[in-house]
């Protein structure tokens, strides 16, 4: 068993609060191997982060206390170490652990190189010259541009990607034996992540580190990890390689998430099948299997056993009891086909654009430059369409929306709403239209009026636009309202900070519901949400519109979602629209080479597919919004620019199909627009 | 940064000269016709009217408090009716004396408050937090006064060790100048101690829980290099802002306990000023304590420039 | 917020501290029957006495009976302070609104003033007031109220600043809610909490710099008494009879104690994250 570089056995974590103690770990045991990747994969609350601090002894203390168990570190217990010397000298030196903001996680008050250097001379015994060195030489390895230079920047002065870049080099640069990537990359835009990624992989592999990938992603863990182990509730539920756990999953739990979880490689048959109900609370010491209460394929024996890992395959290890489990992705019995009345446009958006002047001094104002927010985008909404927009952090997706909703008054262009041009409308006036044009937030603990009840929320609309005569009509019509979301009525009364993420999303939903809108505006609606409730809110948001016929401009970052509700996709980046086209032509032919970097970045949740996939890497960071290269904005990135690209802004192609694509690689193709 | 300082003095001029207007105007104008005051009800008109030309009372508001500003900028403070001397002779004398005694209370109140705190932070939770809580809580909610009165009597009446009262001047010996200054800067002290205190403890607590602090510790260093290179600098910067606050409160403080201990300085002169309608020595306690608070809110605001990158660096504070 | 006030009272320092203040103003306000002796009855016979069965807390040196006088006191101290909180309380929350919802340029002006405003202690600006104005109980109030503005105006602001930025807000706008009902309806209640805060330590503040003011003869007059002139009068019997400084003063510490307690618990109570540990 000596073989193992770390070995966690049977460890648990409890949280001892004034009132209760919150058993956020129990039982847990997992090893890794020299030179291998193993990923830890859970959702939030399911213990996968507390765990990897348990076994470092970085649990704040009090409340948190690590009960039972031990991690053994080349043959050295860890919890039992009365040596605090070693523990320090191992911790930094020998195990290093990068986080997931690390905007924060960086001292601010102290330089970059600075903060790498403290560790160096920490552990390594070296002259502060040779640290220093030493630092600019790992801060190349991790790509920083101009190293030498950037080593007396603050961490204030770097990009969130560069900041990670940063920690990165600040946990590698003793040569630990073991790195803990506690949500890296979950904080940074998908293009960034996929090379944070990659190069992390280039260096661990290179030094034949030993990386533990802690993640809510499955598709991560399928690209990158040799071994991974499912957690939920506080417990390891499966673990098995990658292949294998990919290719026959053998805990309800397990494949439940995979079944949640769209994928950029689905078929529109495909069903997202959410896990209904909630994670437990853990406020009492686990007795059966913790997935017990929201599991679809329970079977007699999980009542009353506890749930302990088994041997189901080679190195395949479940707690489930149910013998025969159904693996497969469900399918929906027959493809409803949308009404879509094309020739009936709800919004036309029309060459808009949207500038902030970037202003300094706080007393007497300079304007000293502008920041291109969203420059020049065109296209239409149709009756009972799905209309997805998709780009990074910054690309002025959110600009776009913000702009529709009469929240920003943009600086040039049209907006029109059923037929009506709303772009120049007063407030005053354009109130009135509000209850046809309804938005969706992203966040759901933010976008609720803490002092309100969640009924008086619902009804808000109401009692604003005056939709309802009298009393009992208005509490009929909450009571609907309540039901077509799936929540009980009987909740009304409750505070928003009495819900869950899952069910404040939903109130969230039938408040833009309530006045019967002709147009809902969904921004980033479940980015904020967990992985098994994202697919709730989806399904929820497709039935609602089969019913109602309402259309959606459905705002995100992330592709694989758009994928399964939209039935046209329009790619930003910059502020300008890149590509636009029905979605499988997007998806299955994309164009723009933007549009096929952004493919590639996204992982799959399937091993098979990812090893197969041809990738398309971007080059470098996004540039800011305040300093947009010339030309082709893409260009700074991409692997195909040429002279052309540089200085000459790139026309709209249109294909035959209604695709259409800004970029020279195809502009003798198409037709101009 | 030279931007971000030149910003703030300007910012301290306007501010300075805001208060000196609403001084001059609350001081001089309000209580109505300072000949009739001066001269009493009994006096002639012609003495009146003689006395008001005299002053230039006839003329508008703005132009006396010009003429007033521009005596102040060279140093004429004019003359005290109660000391029968120009007001910038007694001050010149008196603030000295009230200077040296805050400053020693600024002191022994921010390191020993600051120091406090920090070791109830790093105790919490233990026995030495609830007492150094405790203390601090008292600390707040004792007045001054109250504080110099049972100092003078576990002290001086009861334990007989120092003076009541009185003030002896570096001048005449140390030794002598400690045994009378002992007191009042405690007194003065003491409640500065307790919220520097209070606001440092609270201060390292929130840093404790930042994510670079968990960084530090998995970057393997011991709690101590973490407490001193991480948690202190960064939680002691919003403890700088309070320097401000703790002079404008030590010079209220040093009016009550100038009074208390008989001491001849600043604020004691104030209070005497006030009590005989001295207007022209109110106005110049006045002026001098605007500075002092002013002055010292705008080296803390540079102070933090200094300590915090993001203004140093940025320059811009949006 | 029934939560706010279960959470509240669950601390049995905050209890005994709110418990505290409750007693006291029930005997201000019933001074008349609970008091022993009058405020001004003397007995010369019995001056200077120190505390006894007659007189529980001692006698002064005109033989006022100084439980009474202090039962007495507490009435013009706690008028003194509610009246004074509640004029800094409104003009500074209302400043602070316009304040925070306005920005740019009127947000300038106003923290400039109350830059302005901030530059003189307390008791110098009430010594500044007297010397104009001349020394009554109105005037004190005018002098603590005016210079305690300022931490309302703060608060107030960086709350509204806080919540307008908030998404609900947006909500509010998207769903069509007018700016006065946004205003009403969804940022001032979830801007007040705060200022229960400030004005629970405001009135500890306020009952302090009373005492001061009136111990420096600047404040209430004599024959009225309250707990500051007790203790000026009291300090010239510090040999004599130390008592009749000391209980006034212990008095006072006591309640201001009271007050920070309940301020402390207040915001405890109202921060989510303090909540959510207990």
């Amino acid at each position: 068993m000596s073989e193992h570089i770390l070995e966690v056995k049977q460890i648990s974590t409890e949280f001892r609060m004034k009132h209760r103690t919150t058993y956020a770990v129990n039982g847990v045991s997992f090893y890794l191997d020299r030179g291998e990747t193993i990923g830890i994969v859970g959702e939030s609350g399911s213990g996968k982060s507390v765990t990897q601090m348990s076994a470092l002894g970085l649990i704040e203390s009090p409340p948190g206390v690590v009960a039972e168990g031990s991690v053994l570190f080349e043959g050295m217990d860890l919890v039992k170490q009365e040596n605090k010397k070693m523990l320090h000298e191992i911790r930094g030196k020998r195990i290093a652990m990068i986080f997931q903001d690390p905007m924060i996680s960086l001292n601010p008050t102290m330089t970059v190189g600075q903060q790498i250097t403290e560790t160096i001379c920490e552990h390594l015994k070296l002259s502060r010259e040779e640290a220093k060195k030493r630092a600019i030489a790992y801060m190349k390895k991790v790509k920083i541009p101009d190293a030498e230079l950037r080593y007396d920047n603050f961490p204030f002065e770097f990009s969130g990607g560069m900041c990670q870049r940063i920690m990165i080099a600040m946990a590698m640069c003793c040569d630990p034996s073991i790195l803990i990537a506690d949500e890296a990359t979950t904080a940074l835009d998908v293009t960034t992540q996929a090379q944070i990624l990659e190069m992390l992989q280039d260096i661990v592999k290179e030094t034949n580190t030993s990386l533990i990938i802690v993640t809510h992603n499955l598709g991560i863990v399928a690209r990158y990890a040799d071994r991974i182990y499912v957690m939920y509730g506080g417990t390891i539920v499966e673990t098995a390689e990658t292949d294998e756990l990919f290719a026959h999953p053998s805990h309800a739990y397990t494949i439940g998430l995979l079944n949640s979880v769209p994928r950029l490689d689905d078929s529109k048959e495909r069903m997202l099948m959410p896990i209904n109900g909630i994670p437990p609370t853990l406020h009492k010491k686990p007795e059966r299997c913790p997935f017990y209460d929201r599991c679809t394929q329970r079977v007699e024996r999980c009542e009353k056993e506890a749930a302990i890992l088994h041997e189901v395959g080679a190195h395949h290890f479940s707690s489930c009891l149910n013998p025969c489990l159904d693996a497969s992705l469900k399918t929906c019995d027959e493809l409803v086909e949308k009404e879509i009345d094309w020739s009936d446009t709800v919004l036309k958006v029309e060459h808009l654009r949207m500038d902030f002047p970037l202003y300094r001094g706080s007393l007497i104002k300079k304007r000293i430059g502008t920041v291109r927010a969203v420059g020049g985008v065109s296209f239409e909404v149709h009756r009972g369409e799905t209309l997805g927009l998709v780009g990074e952090s910054g690309c002025g997706k959110s600009t776009v929306a913000n702009c529709i909703m009469h929240l920003l008054k943009p600086t040039e262009g049209r907006i029109s709403f059923l037929g009506q041009e709303v772009t120049n409308l007063p407030e005053k006036e354009f109130r009135r239209l509000r209850k046809d044009i309804q938005l969706i937030f992203q966040d759901p603990f933010s976008s609720l009026d803490p002092k309100q009840t969640i009924g008086e929320i619902v009804g808000e609309p109401l009692r604003v636009h005056g939709l309802t005569s009298g009393e009992k009509e208005y509490r009929e019509r909450v009571t609907e309202l309540f039901e077509m979301i799936g929540l009980d009525p009987e909740l009304q009364s409750r505070a928003p900070h009495e819900l869950s993420g899952g069910q404040r999303q939903r109130i969230g939903i039938a408040r833009a519901l309530a006045s019967r809108p002709k147009l809902i505006i969904c921004d980033e609606p479940v980015s904020a949400l967990d992985v098994s409730v994202q697919a709730q809110i989806m399904n929820l948001l497709e039935s609602l519109q089969q019913r109602l016929g309402i259309s959606y401009l459905f705002v995100a970052h992330d592709l694989s979602v758009v994928r399964h509700i939209s039935d046209r996709i329009a790619v930003m980046y910059l502020g300008k629209i890149v590509e636009l086209g029905d979605w499988k032509a997007l998806y299955e032919s994309p164009l723009h080479p933007y549009t096929r970097t952004l493919l590639s970045a996204i992982p799959i949740p399937d091993p098979v597919v990812e090893r197969a996939r041809e990738r398309q890497k971007a080059l470098g960071d996004i540039p800011s919004a305040a300093s947009i290269p010339s030309g082709c904005s893409f260009h700074t990135r991409c692997p195909y620019a040429t002279e052309k690209c540089r200085a000459q802004e790139p026309a709209v192609t249109v294909f035959e199909d209604g695709h259409q694509v800004s970029c020279h690689l195809y502009a003798e193709r198409g037709g101009h627009a | 940064m030279i931007k971000y300082v030149g910003k703030k003095v300007l910012v301290s001029i306007l501010i300075l000269l805001l208060v000196s207007f609403m001084a001059y105007w609350i001081i001089s104008v309000l209580p109505g016709d300072a000949a009739l005051i001066a001269l009493g009800t009994e006096a002639t008109q012609e003495r009146v009217e003689e006395l008001r030309a005299e002053w230039k009372l006839d003329e508008p508001l703005v132009n006396r408090y010009g003429a007033w500003l521009v005596n102040i900028v060279h140093g004429d403070f004019g003359y005290s009716t109660h000391y029968k001397a120009p007001c910038l002779e007694i001050l010149k004398e008196r603030m000295p004396i009230t200077a040296l005694l805050g400053a020693i209370s600024l002191a022994i109140g921010v390191v020993l408050g600051i120091l406090l705190g920090i070791l109830a932070a790093v105790k919490r939770g233990r026995a030495v937090d609830t007492i150094v809580t405790f203390l601090a809580n008292l600390g707040v909610s004792l007045p001054v006064f109250w504080v110099g009165i049972l100092l003078i009597y576990l002290l001086a009446v009861w334990l007989k060790l120092l003076p009541v009262q009185g003030y002896a001047s570096p001048a005449e010996g140390i030794g002598e100048f400690l045994r009378y200054a002992c007191l009042p800067c405690i007194s003065m002290a003491w409640g500065s101690m307790a919220t520097v205190c209070r606001q440092t403890r609270s201060a390292v607590l929130e840093t404790l829980h930042q994510h670079y602090v968990k960084t530090a510790r998995a970057k393997g260093l011991t709690e101590r290099k973490i407490m001193f290179r991480h948690i202190l600098k960064n939680s002691l910067i919003p403890v700088i802002t309070l320097l401000g606050f703790q002079v404008r409160n030590l010079v209220g403080g040093s009016v009550v306990v100038e009074q208390i201990y008989n001491i001849p300085g600043m604020g004691r002169t104030l209070i005497q000023a006030v009590d005989s309608r001295d207007t022209n020595m109110v106005l110049a306690c006045l002026m001098l304590i605007a500075v002092i608070t002013i002055l010292s809110s705008l080296l803390v605001d540079i102070a933090y420039g200094i300590v915090d990158p993001r203004i140093r660096r940025g320059g811009s504070e949006a | 917020m029934k939560k706010t006030w279960k959470v509240l009272f669950s601390r049995k320092v905050t209890m005994i501290a709110a418990l505290f203040i409750v007693a006291l103003i029930l005997t201000a306000v019933f001074a008349d029957f609970v008091a022993p002796y009058g405020y001004n009855d003397q007995d010369l016979r019995q001056r200077l006495a120190p505390p006894g069965a007659a007189h529980l807390l001692g006698t002064d040196n005109y033989g006022r009976d100084v439980l009474s006088r202090l039962i007495f006191g507490s009435r013009i101290s706690l008028i003194v302070a509610f009246v004074s909180v509640v004029v800094a309380g409104v003009a500074g929350s209302l400043i602070g609104l316009i304040a925070g919802f306005c920005g740019g340029v009127v947000d300038g002006i106003l923290m400039r003033l109350t830059d302005a405003l901030m530059t003189f202690p307390t008791i110098v600006f009430a010594l500044g007031i007297s010397a104009a104005l001349g020394q009554s109980t109105f005037n004190l109030i005018l002098a603590i109220g005016i210079s305690t503005i300022p931490p309302y105006i703060r608060t107030i602001r960086g709350e509204v600043m806080k919540v307008r930025n908030q998404t609900y807000i947006k909500a509010a706008r998207v769903t069509g809610n007018s700016v006065p009902r946004q205003l009403l309806v969804h940022v001032l209640p979830n801007c007040v909490a705060p200022v229960i805060v400030t004005a629970s330590v405001g009135l500890g503040g306020a009952i302090m710099t009373e005492a001061t003011l009136s111990f420096l003869g600047l404040g209430v007059q004599p024959p009225a008494t309250s707990w500051g002139i007790m203790v000026s009068e009291g300090s010239d019997f510090l040999t004599t009879a130390p008592h009749l400084a000391l209980v006034p003063g212990i008095a006072i510490a006591l309640v201001v104690l009271a007050f920070n307690f309940l301020g402390d618990g207040f915001r405890d109570a109202l921060d989510p994250h303090v909540r959510g540990n207990l």
